[in-house]
């Protein structure tokens, strides 16, 4: 008996309607809170999380005052799951074997004709959803949360700045850091721990198997200034090693603003078994990588914009863009590039231009912009997203449920009024 | 719930973790990786550190006879200092990411180091040239006035020079004779700027 009333509960149409209310009232809220937020804070306390909380200027602790982005999709994708639960609400074996042979036919020509990896996927899901007896458009609505989720989850965007005749093998977030650690000892490869910023400002002592001293985090600051001279409210560095020693720091507050970040700063000591190797300040607005040198192994320590590494290189043969007449408005942006494959022997040119993507190793390399300091230098946004496929594929299967509820209908009114 | 119970388990898994991989190792003088998005904070010594002889991207340049190196403060890529008599200037190299809050920024910035009033947006044109180099177009700045604290007349050129993600900042400043008969050996100076990624 409570069995069905908790199956009545989630399979109600008005909890769907609920969170859909829900969902409505926090994208508002969020979009009115991004002006004193900004984007990005938004998107990680409103929409990536299960609570937006309140917390009072200077205060320790927090409330939760609202449901966040996970909790009312994570309830949504339950309510749907549910429905296909309930016996009661959906039979549907015809469509069901409608949805699989249209999944079997589309993996048919996928396999035999087009040789689409895509279209197969597709055709896979549908004979999935088919095999399963869930409701198409259920199917596609949960294939669309669940896409989402992992693209949440799973994507990585990241940014590729290329001046003519460069030549870079990775690609670097807009915004998150990581301090490397490089091993540069080798005369040929650099080993290199890269600790994120999210650890950096979490963890007091961090140790790893591949270092061969523990790094105690001293301070971190999630956005400061530096200056070579002291200043009103410039702290001094209390650094003892390298060139982070004869500086002055200030705390800076978070940034708002689309087009500009945080730049952090850390101050770390190095600690082996014999004893301390002494304290640095790390900044990324220090480029000049920072040295130490234990157990006849040269390390470098330096704050950077967190990289992801390929397994090819690209080079920049020609930047070009066109600007409507009169104006400095961008018209048309294009890149040249080289890609170059050691492993495979690789080694051809493709056009990138606005709409028209290199799709390359798991990665969509997307003409974004070019540098306004530097109208030579082409960025490009590399996105790599395992389920960029999803949004596609569900909303094929809610076309298809949509057009088998049409004509079902269809039929039945049709011969309903032919034995009338 | 299991539905719920995946969106737990997936949400658990976006914890970041330390990377540990082998790169080879990169070229000396590839130009410096910039940052996309300039940082918050204005003016250009407190936008980075610097470089020092083996750092990547410094331009190899030809320095004026006359010209004394100096040693470096954090902040900068070279220092030089020329003397006459008692008479003194010094001229810095200094590179940063980004805009560095944008040329107007910097001028009225250089226009309080030698006690002029600041300029609006309007008035940027006239107090700023334009200056052909190897490395692209750059902005001349040429303000003369005093200093605060010796109270004797100063000038202060600086090119301004954005170049690979990069603003680059060439500034002489010191008293106004010296500057004034140093300030064609200075462009010149400039104009030997070649970098590394120059063909």
């Amino acid at each position: 008996m409570r069995l069905d009333r908790l199956i009545a509960f989630f399979t109600a149409l008005k909890l769907t309607v609920v969170c859909l209310a829900l969902a409505m009232v926090l994208v508002f809220i969020g979009t009115l809170a991004q002006v004193d937020m900004g984007l990005y804070r938004v998107q990680s306390e409103f929409f990536r999380s299960f609570f937006v909380f309140w917390r009072p200027q200077g205060a320790g602790w927090k409330i939760p005052v609202f449901p966040g982005g996970y909790l009312i999709g994570g309830v949504l994708l339950v309510n749907l799951v549910a429905t296909r639960a309930d016996p009661r609400r959906w039979a549907g074996k015809r469509t069901s074997i409608v949805v699989g042979v249209l999944g079997l036919v589309a993996l048919g020509i996928a396999r035999l004709w087009l040789h689409s990896h895509e279209l197969a996927i597709c055709g896979a899901s549908f004979v999935l959803v088919g095999l399963l007896r869930v409701e198409p458009i259920h199917g596609g609505l949960i294939l669309l949360l669940l896409g989402q989720l992992g693209t949440d989850m799973l994507s990585v965007e990241s940014h590729l700045r290329l001046g003519e005749g460069q030549t870079k093998d990775y690609s670097e977030s807009g915004r998150r850091t990581e301090l490397a650690a490089v091993d540069t000892t080798e005369p040929n490869t650099d080993r290199v721990v890269a600790i994120p910023d999210s650890l950096l400002a979490r963890r007091k002592i961090i140790s790893h198997a591949d270092l061969p001293f523990t790094i105690h985090v001293k301070r971190f600051l999630h956005n400061a200034s530096l200056s070579n001279r002291p200043e009103a409210s410039f702290e001094k560095s209390p650094a003892t090693q390298d060139v982070g020693s004869p500086v002055w720091f200030r705390e800076e507050p978070k940034v708002t603003k689309m087009d500009v970040r945080d730049v952090p700063t850390a101050i770390i000591e190095l600690q082996t078994p014999q004893g301390s190797l002494g304290t640095w300040l790390v900044s990324e607005l220090i480029r000049q990588p920072q040295s130490v040198t234990f157990n006849d192994r040269t390390w470098q320590l330096g704050l950077r914009l967190r990289r992801y590494y390929k397994p090819f290189s690209l080079q920049l043969l020609k930047f070009s863009f066109d600007k409507y007449p009169g104006s400095d408005i961008p018209k048309n942006f294009s890149s040249r590039v080289r890609v170059m494959r050691a492993d495979t022997g690789e080694d051809r040119e493709v056009l990138i231009k606005m709409n028209n993507p290199l799709r390359y190793g798991g990665e969509t390399f997307y003409q974004s912009g070019y540098d306004e300091n530097d109208p030579r230098v082409t960025i490009l946004q590399v996105v790599r997203n395992p389920g960029w496929l999803t949004p596609y594929v569900a909303c094929a299967l809610v076309s298809v449920g949509l057009v088998i509820r049409f004509m079902s209908h269809l039929i039945e009114f049709l011969s309903r009024r032919r034995t009338a | 719930m299991s539905a719920l119970a995946l969106v737990l388990v997936v949400a658990g898994c976006g914890k970041e973790e330390i990377k540990v991989y082998r790169v080879a190792k990169e070229k000396p003088g590839s130009p410096v990786a910039a940052n996309p998005h300039a940082a918050a904070v204005t003016g250009d010594d407190r936008r980075s550190m610097p470089p020092g002889e083996s750092a990547p991207g410094k331009p190899a340049w030809t320095v004026p006879a006359g010209w004394a190196e100096e040693p470096l403060t954090p902040m900068l890529l070279a220092k030089f200092s020329v003397t006459d008599q008692d008479a003194r200037a010094s001229i810095t190299v200094s590179a940063f990411p980004g805009d560095v809050g944008g040329l107007l920024a910097n001028v009225n910035r250089w226009r309080g180091q030698v006690s002029l009033p600041p300029i609006n947006e309007a008035d940027l044109a006239q107090a700023v040239k334009q200056l052909e180099t190897q490395a692209g177009d750059a902005s001349l700045v040429d303000l003369v006035g005093t200093d605060a604290s010796k109270k004797n007349r100063v000038r202060l050129i600086c090119v301004v020079l954005p170049h690979a993600g990069q603003t680059w900042f060439f500034k002489m400043m010191g008293d106004e004779l010296v500057v004034a008969r140093e300030k064609d050996a200075f462009l010149e100076f400039v104009q030997t700027a070649k970098f590394p990624d120059a063909p």
